[in-house]
C-alpha cells in the first residue's frame, strides 16, 4: 500500500535554519554536556577538520560543529581568525589559500600554460637539471594509470591547467619558496638523495605534501 | 512501495542548493528558483550530496561547468525530498533520473541528551535517500549497499582491515577511561581522543577527556594516499615504492569495501618495504582530490556519464 511522508507534520519539528544545520543542532546538546574547556578550541584542533580528515573524524564537520563553527558562534569565528593570521605559522597560510580557493582559481585560469614564455622557461629548467627536482617533487600527485604528463593541451576534459598540480608550478625553479620541508627535500636533491634508494623513502614521504598535510591533522593510526 | 514528497512543502522552505550555472545564458539561479532547477535535473546532470560547505562539492561543481553540464548540491535533507522512489512487479523506478556523488559523513553519535526530532527527520532523510540512491539504475559514487548506507567502512581501523581482507597491524583499543599499553609491538602507543580526534603520544593525554581510541604505531610514522575511483587508483607521492603495489592493493581494498570512491592512507615502513592500511576515507578531503585530479578529473566524467564522449 503505498505510503507518503507528510512534512506539514514533519517540517514544523525544526526551523528551517536547523534543518540546514541539523548536525550543528546535535552537536550542541553534545557540547553543553561536555567537560570540555574552552582552550581546546585551539588552532590545532581546528586544523584537525580540514579536508581529508573525514574517515577518522566523521568528520572535520562534526568536529567543527562540535566547536561552534558553524557560523552561530562569534567566539569561534576569532579562532578561526586567528588560525588565519598566521599564528600556526606557513601551514596555516597554506589552509587559508586553500578555503580562499586561490589555488582553485590558479589551476583554471591556466594562465601559465597560455604563456609560450612560460612552456620556454619550463625548457630551460628542465635543461638546466631542475626537472629533477620537479619530477621528483613528492608533493605533485602523479596517476599510476601513466597519464601523458608532457601533452601540451592536455585533457579535453580537464580544466586549463589541470594537467600541472599547482604546487609544481609554484615551486619550479625555487626550492626554497618557504616551506621548510621543501628545503629539506631540496638538501635531498641536491645529494641524490631523492627517495630511489630504499633508505631514503621514508624520508622522501615525510617531505611530501600529503604527509605534511596529514601531519597537520595528527598521526593516523 | 511509493514515497511521494509534498512540493509544497518543499518550496516552503527552498533548498540550500548550489548550482552552477547552464553552459547558455542562464543566470545563476537564486534560492527561490533552485527548486525548478532540481526539479528538472536529467540524466545529462549530476546532483552531489553534500554539506553546504563541502569544498570538494564545490570544486566538481565548478569542474562540470567548464565542460559544459550542470551540477546541484543539495543536503542531505533537500536531496532526499527530490526523489520519488516507486516500486511496481519487482522493479524499482527512482526519479528524476540524475547521476549521484554522495559525499554524506556519518551522523554523529547522539547523545540521550540530543534532540530526538533533529535525529529523527535526518534518518528519514537519509533513509530515503538511501532507497534512491541504491535503486537508482544511474551511475552513483559510492552507491550505498542494501547492508550499510555507509558501505563497509567502519570507525574502527581494525575491523575496516578485516572488511578489507588486509592483516590488522596493532590491536586497537576504545576505552571510556585514557588505555595504558600492555604488550608493546612497536615503537610508540598512540591515543587518540574520539570526540575532538586529536591524536597524542602515550604517556602525554589529549587535551580532551575521551573516550579514547588507541594503536600502536611508529614515533614518526610517514604514509602514503591512494584516492581510488571506479578501477583506477593515483598515489599522492612519486616516492620510490612502486614495489608494495599500493595503488593495485587499494583497486582491491575498495572493491571489498564496496565503495566507488575513496581515498586510502598507508602507513609505509622506514625501509620502504612494508606497508600496512590505517585509514579508509570514503569522502576524501579537496587536497587529495587536488593531487590525483589530472587523472581523477576525467575518470570523474566518464564513470558518471558513460555514455558521453568525455
Amino acid at each position: 500500500m503505498p505510503w507518503s511522508i507528510d512534512e506539514g507534520r514533519v517540517m514544523p519539528f525544526l526551523t528551517a535554519d536547523d534543518r540546514r544545520n541539523v548536525m550543528a543542532v546535535l552537536w550542541s546538546r553534545l557540547q553543553k554536556d561536555s567537560t570540555e574547556s574552552p582552550e581546546e578550541t585551539s588552532a590545532e584542533l581546528l586544523t584537525a577538520g580540514l579536508p581529508g580528515t573525514f574517515a577518522r573524524s566523521p568528520s572535520g564537520k562534526f568536529k567543527d560543529f562540535k566547536e561552534g563553527k558553524d557560523g552561530k558562534d562569534g567566539k569561534d569565528g576569532k579562532d578561526s581568525k586567528d588560525s588565519k593570521d598566521g599564528k600556526e605559522g606557513k601551514d596555516s597560510k597554506e589552509w587559508k589559500d586553500l578555503k580562499d580557493g586561490k589555488d582553485l582559481k590558479d589551476l583554471k585560469d591556466g594562465k601559465e600554460f597560455k604563456d609560450t614564455k612560460d612552456y620556454g622557461k619550463d625548457t630551460k629548467d628542465t635543461k638546466d637539471g631542475k626537472d629533477r627536482w620537479d619530477r621528483a617533487d613528492p608533493g605533485v600527485g602523479v596517476p599510476t594509470t601513466r597519464f601523458p604528463n608532457d601533452t601540451p593541451s592536455g585533457s579535453p576534459v580537464g580544466p586549463p591547467g589541470a594537467e600541472y598540480p599547482p604546487d609544481r608550478r609554484t615551486k619550479d625553479g625555487n626550492p626554497a619558496d618557504g616551506h621548510p620541508d621543501d628545503a629539506e627535500w631540496a638538501r635531498a636533491a641536491a645529494t641524490g638523495r631523492t627517495g630511489h634508494d630504499p633508505e631514503d623513502v621514508a624520508a622522501t614521504l615525510r617531505a611530501s605534501r600529503i604527509n605534511r598535510y596529514l601531519r597537520l591533522s595528527g598521526v593516523v593510526i | 512501495m511509493t514515497t511521494e514528497t509534498d512540493a509544497a512543502a518543499t518550496a516552503s522552505h527552498p533548498p540550500t542548493a548550489r548550482t552552477t550555472p547552464t553552459p547558455s545564458t542562464t543566470p545563476t539561479p537564486t534560492p527561490s528558483t533552485t527548486t525548478g532547477l532540481t526539479s528538472a535535473l536529467t540524466e545529462d546532470d549530476l546532483l552531489i550530496v553534500a554539506e553546504p560547505d563541502d569544498a570538494v562539492a564545490s570544486f566538481v561543481a565548478e569542474y562540470l561547468d567548464e565542460v559544459g553540464r550542470r551540477a546541484v548540491v543539495l543536503d542531505p535533507f533537500h536531496a532526499a525530498q527530490l526523489f520519488t522512489v516507486a516500486v511496481s512487479g519487482g522493479s524499482a523506478l527512482v526519479t528524476p533520473r540524475v547521476p549521484m556523488l554522495l559525499r554524506i559523513p556519518p551522523p554523529p553519535v547522539v547523545s540521550a541528551g540530543a534532540r530526538h526530532d533533529a535525529q529523527f527527520q535526518y534518518q528519514e532523510c537519509v533513509a530515503q535517500l538511501w532507497a534512491a540512491a541504491a535503486l537508482t539504475d544511474l551511475p552513483v559514487v559510492n552507491r550505498p549497499s542494501v547492508v550499510a548506507f555507509g558501505t563497509a567502512v567502519s570507525g574502527s581501523a581494525a575491523r575496516t582491515d578485516l572488511a578489507a581482507g588486509q592483516p590488522v597491524s596493532s590491536v586497537e583499543v576504545f576505552s571510556s577511561t585514557y588505555p595504558d599499553p600492555a604488550r608493546q609491538t612497536d615503537e610508540a602507543w598512540w591515543v587518540q581522543d574520539t570526540v575532538t580526534r586529536q591524536t597524542t603520544r602515550w604517556p602525554q593525554p589529549p587535551a580532551a577527556g575521551g573516550p579514547f581510541r588507541a594503536r600502536w604505531s611508529a614515533a614518526d610514522p610517514v604514509f602514503e594516499v591512494v584516492v581510488v575511483l571506479a578501477g583506477a587508483a593515483w598515489r599522492c607521492t612519486t616516492a620510490e615504492i612502486d614495489d608494495l603495489d599500493l595503488p593495485g592493493r587499494s583497486l582491491a581494498v575498495v572493491e571489498r569495501l564496496g565503495l566507488t570512491l575513496a581515498a586510502l592512507i598507508w602507513r609505509v615502513g622506514d625501509d620502504g618495504a612494508s606497508a600496512h592500511l590505517v585509514d579508509v576515507d570514503p569522502f576524501p578531503g579537496l587536497d587529495m582530490v587536488r593531487m590525483t585530479w589530472l587523472g581523477l578529473g576525467p575518470h570523474l566524467l566518464a564513470v558518471l556519464f558513460p555514455g558521453s564522449a568525455a
